[in-house]
């Protein structure tokens, strides 16, 4: 029992198995980003077959991200490097320590060597080693020096890394707090699911010469109900406010229409009404109106398109131009010039900052790995006088050979693609 | 100053075509001054694009990064420059021969993607080709994508190294490539250090898209199909990078991974822009 269980221990921390399970991943991201996410059976079917379509969601290829498979894969993946780390941790200390050990060195076989060296400083000092140690083996002179030992940690760290990132992206995920909350200038808006509302209290497009938008601007103020505290900044794309501990995104825009409610012309009610939005009227319960879009250039003139429902039901449509009435004598219904409304996304992402970390680290690891090779060189004086220089390189060796016999002749050779 | 850069980024193809003839001079011949001119030319020619892509960018007002022909045109760019600094580098004339084509037909490529621009500038378009929506206006895209064309321009010379090793692994010994290319250990390493290089712009490049993207849609991580295959494109790489460090490994599956790795950086650029749907493609 106990053997069956350290094989398998042993496969999922081998680096065979790391390399199957990316090949997997990257597969099913593919197929994530060509079958279309999240749409229904029938979009399937008419883009593919009946079958194909009966596949795609018995295999959850509508929804790869999030689908049971594809957390395991990643749940896999992060216990398989889990476990390299923890397994190869005291091999790594080791390994560390003999690099800095000349004794070690000069055992097993070297990668590079040259006899018959006058001045072994010198070829030291090519190799941008300033100080060798001196030190001696057997009663002979020997000179030693390494460098890069932090590249020995750099798989180690950056699979650390690997691990805080899809940790702190899956807790991110599950803790997430999202929500969406549009409005008008004025208005103020509960963000539901929380003790707090926001008044957007200014809305902004700047433009350029040539009428492109450059950016838009929310000025908001964020209360919490409990407490009546306000906070107040402002959102706009690519710099979202961060109030009440919530992030305040700038998202989208769009047309917003002021409808005033008259009787007998005189206003008794007033509301701004967003492009999606309806708005039930007080004087006549069960008639809501909905204004569906509006268009800047209907035939050449703007007009918006307005849906009206009595008692739920559908009960037709009319273009009614900005500044127009719509008449259901005593009252009048009228819809103002197009008011620009901001749409804001608000977030919560309390681990972010664990894929942040997790983020940096990999980079780091992946530097260390790839751009801090140790490299281990050593002389040893011969009874002739001459030198016998020797050297290892932990992951270079073919560049390793080619920088070492340029140091021992001296000189760069003229020509390196004979090598 | 538009018509400024059309002839700069011409004269630019023209140079890539000599430079890339030499090169195949070179390897006929065998005689490192021809090397040397190639590689000089090749320096002239990269210089030449600095100031076409520059000029651009003053005759834009923005950074010169934001559509199909100026990435396109910046992947070539990137291409010469990793080449030019491979063959420097580690004295490696004959990459010139392979990387030139590449880099020829990416400049192609790009020339393609000039003339449809010109067909919308021509219908009026201008205005939307100089001007970016509000999300894009933001100082993450210098960094994003200044790291993500170096970390392409090194895939790009990885996948020359590895088409490289793999005719050397086809040919017997002795035959015409085993005279002109350097032996596969060599090619292998040095692919390798492309590869790093490559990874560590692309990590940079999708750490700093993941804030970018925090700031501008408040999701770091949204898996839109851009991202999605600079994921893919990632993890082919990851792939790569163990394959090298197994005990007993096989250069030549390393030198396919290198193949299909590139395969996968053409598609996050070009495939995913015309063929998928998402927030990179800002139609
Ligand atoms: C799926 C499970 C994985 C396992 C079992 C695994 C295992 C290993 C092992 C044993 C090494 C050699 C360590 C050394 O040379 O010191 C290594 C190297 C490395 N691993 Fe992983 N790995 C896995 C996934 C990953 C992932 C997801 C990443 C991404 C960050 C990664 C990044 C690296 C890097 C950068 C190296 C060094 C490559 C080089 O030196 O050329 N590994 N891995």
């Amino acid at each position: 029992m106990m053997e069956i269980l350290k094989k398998i221990y042993k496969f999922i921390a081998s680096m065979k198995f790391a390399i199957i399970l990316l090949v997997v991943v990257a597969i099913a991201c593919m197929i994530g980003s060509l079958v279309p996410q999240g749409e229904m059976f029938d979009v399937y079917r008419d883009a593919y077959s009946e079958r194909t379509a009966g596949l795609i969601l018995a295999f959850h290829l509508d929804d790869v991200f999030h689908s049971w498979w594809f957390l395991v894969l990643t749940g896999l993946l992060c216990v398989s490097v889990l476990l390299c780390n923890i397994t190869r941790v005291k091999s790594l200390i080791l390994e560390t320590k003999n690099a800095a050990s000349f004794e070690h060195a000069q055992r097993g076989e070297p990668q590079v060597r040259a006899e018959g060296i006058a001045d072994p400083n010198a070829v030291f000092k090519r190799l941008h080693y300033a100080h060798p140690q001196k030190t001696s083996v057997d009663g002979k002179e020997a000179l030693f020096a390494y460098r890069n030992r932090p590249g020995f940690w750099g798989a180690w760290i950056c699979h650390l890394g690997i691990i805080l990132i899809v940790l702190g992206y899956a807790l991110g995920q599950m803790t997430l707090f999202s929500a969406s909350v549009y409005g008008t200038p004025g208005q103020t808006k509960p963000i539901e699911g929380t003790p707090y509302e926001v008044t957007i209290d200014r809305f902004e497009t700047t433009r350029n010469e040539q009428g492109f938008v450059e950016q838009y601007t929310a000025s908001l103020t964020v209360r919490d109900m409990r407490t009546g505290e306000t906070q107040s900044g402002t959102s706009s794309v690519n710099h979202p406010a961060v109030l009440g501990g919530m992030k305040f995104y700038q998202t989208s825009t769009g047309y917003a229409a002021r409808v005033t409610i008259a009787e007998n012309g005189a206003p008794f009610e007033s509301a701004d009404l967003c492009v999606g939005e309806e708005l039930t009227v007080s004087f006549l319960p069960g008639l809501s109106l909905y204004l569906n879009a509006y268009e800047p250039d209907r035939y050449g003139t703007p007009a918006y398109q307005v849906l009206f429902f009595y008692q739920g039901q559908h009960n037709g449509a009319s273009y009614i131009a900005p500044g127009g009435v719509i008449d259901l004598d005593p009252y009048t219904i009228t819809l103002s010039e197009p008011i620009d409304y901001t749409a804001l996304r608000v977030k919560k992402d309390s681990f972010a900052w664990l894929a942040l970390i997790g983020a940096v680290l990999t980079t780091i690891g992946l530097f260390l790995a790839l751009y801090v090779v140790p490299e281990t060189v050593w002389a040893v004086r011969e009874e002739d006088g001459t030198w016998t220089v020797c050297g290892r390189s932990r992951k270079l060796a073919p560049l390793f050979a080619e920088q070492f016999d340029r140091a021992v002749h001296g000189k760069p050779r003229k020509e390196a693609n004979d090598a | 100053m538009m018509q400024a850069e059309s002839i700069l980024f011409l004269i630019t193809l023209a140079l890539y075509a000599i430079v890339m003839a030499l090169f195949f001079l070179f390897i006929a011949v065998k005689k490192q001054a021809i090397a040397t001119l190639a590689t000089r030319l090749g320096l002239i020619a990269l210089t030449v694009h600095t100031a076409a892509i520059v000029l651009r960018g003053v005759a834009m007002g923005r950074l010169p990064m934001a559509n199909q022909y100026e990435f396109a045109t910046a992947f070539a760019w990137a291409l010469c420059l990793v080449s030019l600094i491979f063959i420097h580098k580690f004295r490696f004339p004959v990459l010139g021969a392979f990387a030139s084509p590449v880099t020829l037909l990416l400049g192609l490529y790009a020339g393609l993607q000039k003339l449809n621009e010109l067909k919308i500038i021509a219908a009026g378009g201008a205005d939307s080709i100089r001007n970016l929506m509000p999300a894009l206006r933001s100082s993450w895209l210098g960094i994003h994508v200044t790291t993500v064309i170096i970390a392409y321009g090194a895939f790009g010379v990885s996948f020359v190294l590895s088409i490289m090793f793999l005719l050397r692994d086809r040919m017997k010994e002795g035959g015409f490539w085993d005279l002109h290319i350097p032996k596969k250990e060599k090619l292998d390493v040095i692919s390798y250090r492309s590869v790093s290089l490559g990874m560590m712009f692309l990590t940079v490049t999708i750490n700093i898209g993941a804030i970018w993207a925090e700031n501008a849609w408040g999701s770091y991580w949204s898996w839109d199909p851009k991202e999605t295959w600079a994921l893919v494109t990632w993890m082919i790489y990851l792939v790569y990078l163990h394959l090298r460090i197994r005990k007993g490994w096989n250069g030549k599956t390393a030198a396919i991974v290198g193949v299909i790795g590139f395969l996968c950086v053409l598609f996050t650029y070009i495939g995913v822009n015309t063929l998928l749907p998402g927030l990179h493609s800002y139609k």
